[in-house]
């Protein structure tokens, strides 16, 4: 695998910028749990947030237990804004943070999750779901979104799961975008093998106000001049596309 | 590039078993080299004499110098090699490969080099290559003297044979015979027998031409009878003077019948007188040749000549049968001699025969041995300078080994991390993850 020299998350960043709208939803899953979807999702956010877009880190790697017996009630639109401005918090590394047991609503459903991105992308122009491994929820969530990253670590052994991981996202008609590799020793400023809200460092803060969109800064240059003018033209050509067709990406054969 | 710089990076992701495979390869190679066992070589010296010397050719042989490399290459030499050093089923492949000989350039000297792994053998196997190979040249070079020394040699040895069978039976005859002296009594009658022989030869050689001379005498007898009539008429009186008228009436008659015709009568009675006058000469001629021949001198000597060879050819058969009768008495007497005397003549003869033989034999032996020793010296091979000491040297299949090893390892370490990455089922590469999930690699977290 090629290596790059400077920070691969800047690489991995400009790659995003292209394929994702804004705004945009990233999902990022894994075959297999440790694969470092974790450090990958912290890692893309920060990148991100130092680029000076708005972005939210949605930890849906830990869900509550609910008692036997117990339910939530669905999620919708009004209640996702609700939850983004009571349960998000600010982190240390410039992007918001909101795990999805602090939404205490039921974001199983394509209805749920359609909720909570709406608001999301009303709120940010770029939110990273930490999903868990493709099974469930991970694939409900990766199904919304506008693109999905799959971590992989690099040096294990292939199992069946990584062909059933691209089978049940070509089922869902995700958007693969496609697949960031890991290894094992992992640099010390991505964090430890603590949980995500511990890699980005956050810091116990109260609910954020609703912020305003504001105006992303464009990147000096003449080529991120005309990217940032088109992007956004794209951006809505996609969504109104979306809108009409489910998007679907397929492995090339 | 990027292929370049995947096999780089396979190399790099499997460096500790490259560099142990490099390291095995090291030790692998000192080891060898350290069991390397050294290669002798020892080397003795030939030199051909002028009759096989660099470009000239053998008397006999027909070798040239040049072919001496291949003689001693010949199976003929290298299984006398063999046989010579023991060696069990000899390979010649692997002899011919142990054995450097060659022609120095302008010169009449080859060295012969055997190696071997050990040095006794080395030297040990340079000398018996160098006194076969003398040993077969001179072989092949005096082979056709060889043939005839052999056959010259059988039949000495038959002839030694017969002389030595016939000592023994004469001196078993003597043993059983005490009076093997009459023996020497045969050979005196055997001696006279043979002089009477000779002798009754000779005289029948004389007594043939003297009967030749008498039946020359009896011819001569007959050729001389005219002369010998003549001689009688001459000596008869009345016919000589019959003859002498008979003239003279001719003579007349000449006369008259040149002085007359024919007419005349005279002539006629002169022809009656002659016709009667020849009448009587010829019964007088007659009367003369009946007389007795005795009275002519011509037929007297012949007689007598005829006489006289009839009586020597009469004095040689009476020789002849005389000497016959001795022949025949004296081959009775030696009838009467025991056998066993023969018997011992006869083999002392066929002693002396075949002692002659041998001596016949045994010079052209001589000669033929000694024509043999000039052409071997003519066409020979001389060991100048036998090994005496042999060089060791680590050879380049023992070299080989170690710089194969080497060479193995090296290659086993470059492609062993492509093997290994072969067999890997690992997400080590880039393309293996790509086409696994058939999405790009858009990352690699750390780099």
């Amino acid at each position: 695998m090629k290596s790059a020299k400077t920070n691969p998350f800047t690489v991995i960043r400009a790659t995003l910028e292209t394929e994702l709208p804004t705004p945009g939803i990233l999902t990022i899953s894994s075959a297999l749990a440790g694969d470092g979807k974790t450090a990958v999702a912290a890692g893309i956010a920060r990148s991100l947030a130092s680029g000076g877009y708005r972005t939210l880190v949605l930890d849906a790697g830990v869900t509550a237990e609910l008692a036997p017996g117990a339910t939530r009630e669905a999620l919708t639109l009004e209640g996702a804004h609700d939850r983004l401005n009571h349960a998000v918090r600010a982190t240390g590394s410039g992007c918001d943070y909101l795990s999805l047991q602090d939404i205490h609503a039921d974001v199983s459903s394509s209805v749920g999750i359609g909720a909570l991105y709406a608001a999301i992308r009303s709120r940010y122009e770029y939110a990273i779901v930490d999903a868990g491994v493709l099974n469930g929820d991970g694939l409900a969530l990766a199904r919304g979104a506008d693109g999905v990253v799959l971590a992989v670590r690099e040096g294990r052994a292939i199992v069946p799961a990584d062909a059933e991981a691209v089978e049940l996202l070509n089922r869902a008609h995700a958007r693969f975008l496609g697949v960031v590799a890991t290894t094992e020793r992992m640099a010390p400023e991505y964090g430890s093998d603590a949980n995500l809200s511990d890699r980005l460092k956050h810091r116990i803060a109260p609910p954020l106000p609703p912020r305003e969109p504001v105006a992303v800064p464009v990147p000096g240059g003449v080529v991120a001049r005309l990217r940032a003018a088109v992007q956004p033209v794209l951006a809505a050509l996609v969504v109104r596309a979306r809108a009409v067709v489910p998007a679907r990406t397929s492995p090339p054969e | 590039m990027s292929q370049l710089e995947d096999a780089y990076r396979i190399i790099v992701a499997r460096r500790v078993a490259v560099f142990a495979v490099l390291i095995a390869g090291v030790v692998a190679a000192l080891i060898g080299l350290k069991l390397a066992h050294p290669t002798y070589a020892a080397t003795a010296t030939v030199l051909m004499n002028a009759g096989s010397s660099q470009g000239a050719t053998v008397s006999d042989g027909g070798f040239l110098g040049t072919d001496m490399p291949s003689l001693l290459l010949s199976d003929t030499v290298l299984s006398r090699f063999a046989k010579q050093e023991h060696l069990n089923n000899p390979s010649f492949k692997d002899l011919r490969k142990a054995i450097d000989a060659e022609i120095m350039p302008e010169s009449a000297v080859m060295p012969i080099t055997f190696k071997s792994r050990y040095a006794k053998s080395a030297i040990e196997g340079a000398n018996a290559l160098a006194y076969d190979l003398r040993d077969y040249y001179r072989e092949i070079s005096t082979r056709r003297y060889d043939d005839l020394a052999q056959y010259l040699s059988s039949a000495l040895d038959g002839e030694r044979a017969k002389i030595e069978s016939a000592d023994r039976q004469i001196g078993k005859l003597i043993a059983t015979d005490p009076y093997f002296t009459q023996n020497e009594a045969a050979q005196a009658i055997g001696a006279q027998l043979l002089a009477l022989n000779q002798q009754r030869d000779q005289i029948g050689a004389t007594m043939e031409s003297h009967a030749i001379e008498a039946q020359l005498a009896g011819q001569r007898m007959t050729e001389m009878r005219p002369t010998v009539l003549g001689e009688l008429r001459t000596g008869n009186a009345n016919y000589t003077t019959l003859a002498q008228q008979v003239a003279k009436d001719r003579t007349a008659e000449a006369v008259l019948q040149a002085q007359y015709t024919g007419k005349y009568d005279g002539i006629k009675s002169m022809q009656d007188q002659i016709a009667r006058s020849n009448a009587v000469l010829e019964t007088e001629r007659k009367r003369a040749e009946a007389e007795d021949p005795g009275n002519s001198a011509t037929y007297g000597s012949l007689l007598t000549a005829r006489d006289a060879a009839a009586a020597v050819y009469a004095g040689d058969k009476a020789q002849l049968a005389a000497i016959e009768g001795q022949i025949e008495s004296t081959e009775a007497h030696l009838a009467k001699v025991p056998q066993v005397g023969v018997k011992i003549a006869t083999l002392r003869r066929d002693r002396d025969a075949a002692t002659a033989s041998y001596q016949i034999l045994a010079e052209q032996r001589t000669l033929t041995l000694s024509q043999q020793a000039q052409t071997a010296a003519l066409g020979s091979i001389t060991i100048t300078d036998p090994a005496s000491v042999a060089e060791a040297s680590v050879g380049k299949g023992a070299l080989l080994v170690p710089i194969a090893a080497m060479l193995a390892f090296t290659l086993l370490a470059l492609v062993l991390p492509f093997g290994l990455e072969l067999i890997d089922q690992r997400l080590r590469r880039r393309e293996t993850i790509e086409t696994l999930y058939g999405r790009p690699l858009i990352g690699t977290v750390p780099a």
